[in-house]
């Protein structure tokens, strides 16, 4: 049994723990500075369209395994609509409605020929890859446009003052660190930490079967010291970068989806088996292309952030970020097949390229070795995931007999 | 040499299961293997197909001295082609049966199989009122999605009445799943024409959803196909098919989704630790009690159940033929579709008997027997 337990929780956490491996790994490399406030606060801000995008695709995986190609076009399309629209002095919100909606045009369009045409979205989205990146060119003719406005290179995190500001800095003494960023974390800490103890005296109220008090108390220490650890770091450089707040805001937006609400059950079913889940009179092709409007979505926001980062558009950018979306989500453990895969695991996925980007470049990797790197990377991750499957199928065969033992024996 | 009639180039991929079997088998034969093991083979075979089958391995023994052993649901099978018989159960043999020189009969290898004798395998319903029609199909016809000049289902007409058990059978590929599905949405086939009454009102439904609003549902003989998620938990098969119920506007309520899934569970004595479990852990009897808690929640009028008890062991069969009752006693309408003839007569009130796309026979469950049914089917096929 305990045997057992052993393999359930490495399944469960392996990714989490070769990350905590990877980060200590290129802390011993880079001498330690990999972990500098700097560097973290740029892990964040240079991926966070890798967590956007790695969000949206993961809701086309789900459903089947079912990738979008066409996000890196899309993002440098919004973008240059955007750019364009703020170049013409036209204020800033309409600039981000209209990158917002390019977007869901764009998915829908999508959606549209994979899920009621039934065009292979490989198939769909490569077209999409090639005609919107050209597009893209056509409305930006070859050139660069620069992003000026101010208050939408603040909000959405690009320029040197993307920071949120510190409230309290002029309480206490000064102790060279963001005050309201370090508050921030711990607020954050103690929050989930209540949450996590009402939610465990909820569900033993109703009877549920939960996790014993000890592994409860590790998991939530871990993550609050981590939550305190990063926003320490933060306060140590320039606070909380405005970036984090949107990619917050997304992710919690889609976990709440992809787990609480009938759009989610459904994509999750559609991936696990369409047929059954068309008979069980449900609008599959609904499905389909909801996943991909909402991917279009996402695109058009990290086109967003994408423009606000590096303060203006030009017509290269996007360039390969889907494949940095796909992989975060096959790391994160999303199957390759659908049905299974979650936020959560996107989050590590992401994080986890992004640290081994990062540290390769701070440990001065010759960039062609590391790209040979990355996709090794992935390719251990998807079979860790086989691997693992073909085990669950191993065990899956016993547990049936046993199953059957039972259903026998009371019979 | 396993009663294939199709052409040699057909795909896979275009013959149904029963066929797709059939090949299984010759692909197996055509290895002039010494030891052939037969799982299951007759498990989506008719009842000819699958007596050819036994009759093919009876001649394999005696002219090619070929050692065969067949592991099997249906003890018929068993009792008909096998020199020993072992029981297996618990993951261990309970006893091994020697065959040879005497009958076997049916009820002794259960005694074996349950460890007790089963009296009566079907159990009765008692004073359930059978009252108004409740779902009325006439004429209705259903062409095939790929021969499209084929008909699969030839101006059908059946009808069934509030708490009443109908029961269709008919061989594999007479068409029986054809009529289901293409009744419960249009989910099957082309050219659809005829009407459908439902409680005295005629629908025009075109999809499942349509059809689940209108009070229908459709237990499908593939479970692992075309019913169940396999990769997601129990949980979520039960509610999948009536998400409304348990959410408000898009948002899930999930005490309340466990607390059906518990309930259901249960009621239908599901064995699983948790609902929580994945349905691709489960033994095949499990799978189908979800399938139906899945359906039951959905709460139809009529039921179309599928080959409900296809390849699952005796006492879970048991159990589900105690739910048909108790849904019967609940006031729906329950069509149950099978190719197991003793299955038919003993849980039906009326059945239907259809061959070749045709409706050929109908009869009181208590005036039908095993002769009279088949002698339906032979007449039909030779006027044809």
């Amino acid at each position: 049994m305990s045997g057992s337990k052993v393999k359930n929780f490495l399944r469960k956490y392996m990714m989490l723990i070769v990350t905590v491996g990877v980060v200590f790994l290129f802390y011993f490399i880079t001498g330690g500075q990999s972990l500098l406030p700097q560097n973290i606060n740029n892990l964040i801000s240079q991926n966070a369209y890798v967590f956007v995008l790695g969000t949206g695709m993961l809701l086309c995986i789900l459903t089947g395994g079912n990738i979008d190609l066409s996000v890196g076009s899309v993002v440098c399309l919004a973008g240059g609509v955007g750019a364009i629209i703020m170049d013409a002095k036209l204020p800033w919100p309409i600039a981000v409605i209209a990158m917002l909606v390019m977007g869901v045009l764009v998915g829908a369009w999508h959606g549209f020929w994979i899920a009621y045409v039934k065009v292979p979205p490989f198939i769909a989205t490569l077209v999409g890859m090639l005609a919107f990146r050209g597009l893209a060119n056509l409305i930006m003719k070859g050139f660069a446009y620069q992003v000026t406005d101010k208050t939408f290179l603040n909000i959405f995190g690009g320029g040197d003052t993307c920071y949120i500001p510190d409230f309290l800095a002029g309480i206490g003494s000064d102790m060279g660190l963001n005050k309201t960023c370090l508050f921030a974390g711990i607020l954050i800490a103690a929050g989930y930490t209540v949450f996590t103890l009402v939610n465990r005296v909820n569900l033993v109220k109703k009877g549920y079967k939960v996790d014993s008090m000890i592994t409860l108390v590790i998991k939530t220490g871990l993550i609050d010291a981590v939550v305190v650890w990063i926003a320490y770091k933060l306060a140590q450089y320039k606070g909380i970068p405005t970036v984090l707040i949107w990619i917050a805001l997304v992710l919690g937006t889609f976990a709440y989806i992809t787990s609480k609400t009938t759009l989610g059950r459904n994509l999750y079913a559609v991936g696990g088996n369409e047929k059954a889940t068309r008979l069980s009179g449900i609008n599959t092709k609904m499905v389909m292309f909801s996943a991909y409007t909402l991917m279009g979505l996402l695109a058009g926001f990290a086109g967003v952030l994408n423009i606000a980062r590096l303060m203006g558009s030009q017509p290269t950018y996007g360039l390969g970020y889907e494949m940095d979306a796909i992989a975060a989500c096959f790391i994160g453990g999303a199957s390759a097949y659908g049905g299974t895969g979650s936020v959560g695991g996107v989050i590590i996925g992401a994080a986890l390229c992004g640290i081994i980007n990062q540290g390769m470049i701070l440990a001065h990797t010759p960039p062609n070795y590391q790209t040979v790197v990355k996709g090794l990377v992935l390719l251990v991750a998807v079979l860790f995931d086989v691997i693992m499957q073909m085990r669950r199928k191993g065990s899956k065969k016993k547990k049936k007999i046993e199953t059957t033992e039972k259903g026998g024996a009371t019979a | 040499m396993v009663g294939l009639t199709d052409s040699s180039k057909t795909l896979i991929k275009d013959i149904g299961t029963g066929k797709q079997q059939l090949v299984e088998i010759a692909k197996a034969l055509a290895k002039n293997a010494r030891l052939l093991i037969l799982d299951e083979p007759t498990s989506s075979l008719n009842e000819t197909d699958s007596r050819a089958l036994l009759d093919l391995m009876k001649k394999l023994q005696k002219e090619q001295g070929m050692t065969m052993i067949i592991i099997s649901h249906k003890l018929n099978e068993v009792s008909y082609v096998a020199d020993k018989i072992t029981v297996v159960r618990d993951g261990s043999t309970i006893e091994t049966i020697d065959a040879r020189g005497q009958e076997i009969s049916e009820a002794r290898i259960i005694k074996g199989m349950v460890g007790r004798e089963i009296t009566d395998r079907f159990p009765k319903r008692h004073d359930v009122p059978i009252g108004d029609v409740m779902m009325e199909v006439k004429n209705w016809t259903v062409f095939h999605p790929e021969f499209a000049e084929r008909k699969v289902v030839d101006d059908v007409s059946i009808n069934v009445r509030r708490g009443e058990v109908v029961g269709i059978y008919g061989l594999m590929g007479a068409g029986r799943t054809e009529l289901a599905m293409s009744i419960f949405g249009r989910s099957y086939g082309i050219g659809i024409s005829g009407s459908l009454v439902l409680k005295g009102q005629p629908v025009y439904l075109t999809s499942p959803k349509q059809a689940i609003a209108a009070g229908l549902a459709y237990v499908t003989e593939d479970r692992k196909g075309n019913g169940l998620v396999l990769s997601n938990s129990i949980k979520t098969n039960t509610t999948l098919a009536n998400l409304k119920a348990i959410s408000k506007a898009t948002f899930i309520d999930k005490d309340k989704e466990y607390m059906v899934a518990d309930e259901y569970k249960q009621k239908l004595r599901t064995k699983t630790p948790s609902v929580e479990q994945l349905v691709g852990n489960l033994s095949g009897g499990n799978q189908q009690k979800v399938l139906l808690a899945k359906w039951m929640f959905a709460d139809p009028d009529v039921l179309i159940l599928d080959e409900p008890t296809r390849g699952i062991d005796v006492g879970a069969k048991y159990e589900i033929y105690c739910i048909i009752n108790d849904l019967a006693k609940a006031g729906k309408s329950v069509i149950m579709i099978s190719s197991e003839l003793p299955e038919v007569i003993g849980m039906s009130d009326r059945i239907y008997i259809m061959n070749q796309a045709k409706i050929v026979g109908e009869m009181k469950a208590s005036e039908a027997t095993q002769e009279n049914i088949m002698a339906c089917i032979v007449k039909s096929g030779s006027e044809a």
